[in-house]
């Protein structure tokens, strides 16, 4: 086991330096003089050759990727254009915000497409499973930014049940229960398309292990169906519903994006958002880096639970 | 004789007597998909879309740029105007039709583009194997890294907002994925007895790639590529909606339901329907690509 982590995340590192690589050359599709682009056309030409120099523009764009790379893994991911200070504190503040929101999204998913796919399942063509599958697609057919706007529509400018934008009210105390207040629309939002997915995917996984014959031997040796499902047949499904949670993790982030600029939520999608209408490059990269490295490293964490759960998976010991 | 018997030894037909015709790949399919009644509704679904797209000047009863001041926010029934005009006095029946030219376009190009791509860069990492699929299979890792809509977000970012670009970086994003699902089939096809006759037999490589592969690969290729235009729908539209695919004033039913969300409270019905159109459209690739699976192969993990 212990070979087999570190064999995995041996395999990380050249995952790491290709997404690198993608952020940096992300700066270098910008059209035209970069400095130029950064500090945009009224720019005095002193500035310019300034910035320039200091991004290292002059140089091969080998060195410029080195030099860049180098700066990245002491914690530099330069200044934002926009307010002058240091992308990564200004980011990782707001990361915790897109992780609170994507953690609640992840649970919303994970609940709901669990119960709906092994209810579906068990019950295969009743009413529930049709009404489920039904739902499941049209979930997966939502933009959620649209969902988003629906949900402010109906429960924030017409009921008045919950905030319409912010994770926190503008005045009042800033306590769990208001987070949540907050957090409800937007964690729904998010999370509805992903709980499609794990409803159809546990659904399937569940009916491919039901007529294993381990669960007709617990069925015949008079097990009652609560445990058959739930002990035997469950606990199975779930290898592969872990791996769509891991991925749907990965999904939720991109997605974030869209949802914070939809309820106005602090997170980094939001941040990358207005950083993209300021063209604030280095915040843009420094986004793009930062949540696929996070996408990477929980993909990691869900290979690693894998090969934990599964009696049946030896990693090469 | 039992059935089981008569399927594992068939009677010889005798010869003189008519065989069955052999029937093709297409109308096993079509057979399913007719008994199929979700997947003839999507079907349904994005035949009417294609309808508007390709009519869209004959069924349009106004200009879709024509403002109108004195008109602003008319609701949904108004005469003249059946589904309302927008912020701008626009007729917003005219701007959904016109708007399906762009759903369409901007969803199924980079479909087409990257499902030819990762065609070919799956047929070579499957076939060749060694260092070439190494190559390429470890480039598609570095895309999966990236959440699929952060990085055409980005892409996009960068080259600045067009329609074009929208395309570009749609298509640049969903290779990987095509290039994987070749690959994985191409491995599976090598093997088989058939492929290993035809090289035994000294047919050429590129024959044996187009004739007895690439044949193989298509059905599965056509059920991700439907299945991917309806996530392409959205994809795009959100790259509308943000400010960053086709730009204003060009009908396009994302960037429609961003102009609506100031006037919400008011004239909801701005952001509903072209919400409800992007919603439907896509729903009904959804439906034709399960149906298309399921006629081809229930067991088809897609």
């Amino acid at each position: 086991m212990g070979a087999y982590v570190l064999r995995r995340i041996a395999a990380l590192i050249p995952v790491l330096l290709g997404i690198s690589l993608v952020a940096f050359l992300l700066l270098q599709l910008v059209p035209g003089d970069p400095a130029l682009a950064l500090l945009g056309p009224m720019a005095r030409p002193e500035n310019l050759a300034e910035l320039r120099d200091a991004l290292g523009l002059n140089e091969p764009i080998v060195v410029q990727y080195l030099r860049w790379l180098g700066r990245v893994l002491q914690g530099d991911l330069g200044t934002s254009i926009q307010l002058r200070t240091p992308v990564l504190p200004l980011l990782l503040e707001r990361f915790t915000n897109t992780l609170i929101l994507t953690v609640a999204a992840t649970i919303i998913a994970t609940l709901i497409g669990v119960a709906a796919g092994v209810i579906s399942a068990t019950r295969q063509f009743s009413l529930f499973d049709r009404v489920s599958m039904i739902l499941a697609l049209f979930g997966n057919s939502m933009p959620a930014f649209w969902l988003g706007l629906m949900a402010i529509l109906i429960f924030s400018l017409h009921l008045g049940w919950f905030p319409a934008a912010g994770m926190w009210p503008i005045t009042g105390e800033r306590n769990l229960l208001t987070l949540l207040h907050h957090l409800t629309l937007p964690a729904l939002t998010l999370g509805i398309a992903a709980a499609a997915v794990t409803a159809r995917i546990t659904r399937s996984s569940m009916l491919d292990v039901i007529r294993q014959d381990y669960v007709r031997t617990a069925r015949a040796k008079g097990l009652r169906e609560r445990t058959v499902v739930l002990g035997h047949a469950l606990q199975n499904a779930l290898l592969p519903v872990l791996t769509v949670v891991g991925v749907q993790f990965g999904f939720l982030l991109g997605g974030a994006v869209l949802t914070e600029t939809v309820f106005s939520w602090p997170g980094i999608g939001l941040a990358l958002y207005n950083a993209i209408s300021m063209r604030d490059f280095p915040v843009v990269q420094g986004g793009v880096l930062l949540v696929a490295t996070a996408f990477v490293l929980v993909n990691l964490v869900v290979d690693l639970l894998y090969a934990v759960i599964d009696p049946r998976i030896h990693y090469g010991d | 004789m039992s059935s089981e018997q008569t399927l594992a030894h068939p009677t010889p037909v005798p010869t003189g007597v008519a065989r069955p015709r052999p029937q093709s790949q297409l109308s096993i399919v079509w057979r399913g998909l007719r008994r199929d009644r979700f997947a003839l509704l999507g079907g349904a679904i994005v035949l009417l879309a294609l309808l508007c797209a390709l009519l869209a000047p004959v069924l349009a009863p106004h200009d879709p740029l024509a403002q109108d001041a004195a008109n602003r926010l008319q609701p949904i029934g108004t005469p003249g105007h059946v589904l309302g005009t927008d912020t701008n006095g626009r007729d917003i029946l005219s701007r959904l039709i016109y708007g399906s030219r762009i759903a369409l376009l901007v969803a199924l190009a980079p479909v087409l583009f990257s499902g030819l791509l990762g065609l070919a860069l799956g047929l070579l990492a499957g076939y060749y194997g060694g260092w070439v699929d190494g190559l390429i299979m470890r480039l598609a890792d570095i895309m999966f890294a990236f959440p699929a809509i952060l990085l055409a977000i980005a892409i996009v970012a960068a080259l600045g907002p067009s329609q074009l670009n929208a395309i570009f970086a749609l298509t640049i994003v969903f290779v990987p994925a095509f290039a994987r699902l070749v690959r994985s089939q191409v491995l599976t096809l090598r093997t088989q007895d058939f492929v290993i006759a035809a090289r035994a037999l000294g047919v050429p490589t590129w024959r044996i790639i187009t004739r007895h592969i690439l044949i193989n690969t298509l059905p599965i290729c056509i059920v991700f590529a439907t299945l991917q235009t309806g996530q392409m729908i959205i994809f795009a539209s959100a790259l509308s909606f943000l400010g960053l695919g086709v730009q204003p004033p060009t009908p396009d039913w994302g960037a429609m339901a961003n102009e609506g969300r100031n006037a919400m409270l008011v004239a909801p019905w701005v952001t509903t329907i072209p919400g409800l159109a992007i919603f439907f459209v896509t729903m009904g690739f959804n439906l034709l690509g399960d149906g298309l699976r399921d006629a081809l192969d229930p067991r088809m993990k897609l």
